[in-house]
């Protein structure tokens, strides 16, 4: 069942709070349309959708089909389902099924301010319930109910500022709204740089997400980019393969870019920047379409990682990093140069 | 509905996919254990079942230390060429040699037959400070590797487990 300890996963707007121990299996770049799906160890318990809607839906008549195709499949199967309104949720309207051995609770909410319709689907398998019978279920619908309040939609998907990817959690509207509690539902208002996520890359100990800055066309030297990386299990390769030297790091996985390291400290811990430019052949200088990358890297021994944040942009135009805020911590920009 | 019902464990193996990386050509050549190997990633048991499985080392693979490396040695099946007349001819090599990482150590070391997969997975992740999710696949998936090179075999606890596990998810296919 449900463990106690939880965390929040931000994606595309919209908020969760689910039990620690669940994960991310499937996630959705496209910021209209979309669904994300978490897991626990052994199955998948929750999926949410989402989609932008021009007009208000009729979620009544959505969830009225729903429970009649569920009754014409259990005729059709012989089978027998329980099906419950859910109660108890001023923004949800949904469906308990309740089957012999499984729970699953289907539930809508039509987000006004946004335009956008979410859907959450909940499946408790009632054998793992430590109670039995009809206690089980009362259980599983009271969890379900709570992960549904849980669930709070933030901004528009294209708007979106918390996103997660197993342990990097990265924040593209700080500091501001780092600071406001991450329980309460703070709208983001600010319009003013917008990161849209456009790729992860997702291997064992090493999670990239890579952003767009939303106002920027899709024209060659003229994109803003940031990506954040975080590599993993750093006792088994930072002093092993570089000598915890951060600027053999950052060389190694510059991509043949010619880069200078500088080293610097902030809030105690070591950090290594460079400038320089894109990889790419040099007449692209002299016409302008080559972009300038700056580099931050740093060790953090606590969570037994590497980050990289490399951020891509036209030279006139560059990127305030500040505003990122990477597992609750500012981005160390602003830093002291060792002599 | 804007949503469509999906089998259960699609989504975990989906994931376990996304993060399992390339998967290694299988070498038949090796002297095999006398187990059933299970292929941990494209198995259609469910998660629940892996991570009770019980992964034991080849008996046949024998180990050695080098300059602080881990060697394995396993054993090669002699094909027909690799006996006399040829082998008084050509010297065909006997063994086939795995060099093992700290990383790689520390799993097979815990390849016992006693400590399940989800133990193994654990510890990981408690060592090196990872996500269950994150260890899980990196570390299912060295296994997998592992149980292709025949130096390691996964044991299921028991067969009533795994026909229990194949109907549940027969039946999550109509229930959820």
């Amino acid at each position: 069942m449900i463990a106690r300890a939880e965390q929040q996963i931000g994606w595309m707007g919209l908020r969760l709070t689910v039990p620690a121990d669940w994960y991310l299996t499937r996630h959705s770049l496209a910021p209209e349309k979309g669904q994300l799906a978490l897991a626990d160890r052994r199955a998948q318990r929750m999926q949410l959708n989402w989609i932008d809607c021009e007009a208000t839906p009729d979620v009544s008549r959505m969830l009225e089909e729903y429970r009649q195709s569920v009754r014409g499949a259990a005729d059709a199967s012989d089978s027998e389902i329980e099906l419950r309104a859910l109660q108890g949720l001023i923004h949800w309207r949904g469906v308990h099924r309740i089957e012999a051995d499984g729970l699953l609770t289907r539930a809508l909410r039509f987000d006004r301010p946004t335009s956008r319709l979410v859907e959450v689907i909940v499946a408790t398998d009632l054998s793992q319930c430590d109670a039995g019978g009809e206690d089980a279920v009362e259980v599983a619908i009271n969890e379900a109910r709570q992960l549904l309040a849980g669930v709070d939609v933030l901004s528009k998907g294209q708007d979106g500022a918390y996103w997660q990817l197993f342990d990097l959690k990265v924040q593209t509207q700080g500091p501001s709204h780092s600071q406001a509690n991450p329980g309460q539902t703070d709208r983001v208002k600010s319009k003013q740089d917008r990161w849209r996520l456009i790729e992860t890359s997702l291997k064992p100990g090493d999670s990239t997400l890579r952003f767009q800055h939303a106002d920027d066309k899709p024209r060659r030297g003229r994109v803003r980019e940031v990506w954040v990386r975080r590599m993993g299990m750093a006792d088994a390769w930072y002093a092993q393969r570089y000598g915890s030297n951060l600027e053999r790091v950052l060389i190694d996985q510059a991509d043949g870019v010619d880069v200078t390291p500088q080293r610097l400290t902030r809030q105690g811990y070591g950090v290594v920047t460079s400038d320089a430019w894109e990889a790419g052949p040099r007449i692209r200088r002299v016409v302008r379409t080559a972009r300038r990358r700056h580099d931050v890297l740093w060790h953090d021994a606590t969570c037994n990682a590497v980050f990289l944040v490399t951020s891509l942009y036209p030279p006139k135009r560059p990127i305030d990093l500040s505003r990122f805020m990477i597992n609750d911590k500012a981005v160390p920009v602003r830093a002291e140069v060792l002599s | 509905m804007i949503f469509s019902d999906k089998n259960n464990s699609d989504a975990t193996q989906d994931a376990s996919d996304l993060l399992s990386g390339q998967q290694a050509s299988l070498d038949t050549n090796h002297v095999q254990a006398g187990l059933d190997v299970i292929d941990l990633r494209r198995t259609a048991l469910p998660h629940g079942v892996v991570l009770e499985a019980l992964p034991v080392r080849n008996e046949a693979v024998k180990s050695e230390r080098k300059r602080q490396q881990l060697i394995l040695k396993v054993p090669i099946q002699k094909q027909w060429y690799m006996r006399p007349p040829f082998a008084w001819i050509m010297d065909f090599r006997e063994t086939k040699n795995y060099e093992l990482d700290s990383l790689g150590e520390e799993v097979w070391q815990q390849c016992d037959g006693q400590t399940s997969v989800e133990l193994i997975i654990e510890r990981f992740a408690e060592k090196h400070r990872l996500h269950f999710h994150e260890a899980r696949a990196s570390v299912l998936s060295y296994m997998q590797t592992l149980a292709q090179k025949r130096l390691i075999a996964i044991l299921l606890p028991n067969e009533t487990v795994t026909s229990q596990a194949m109907n549940a998810n027969e039946n999550k296919k109509v229930t959820v």
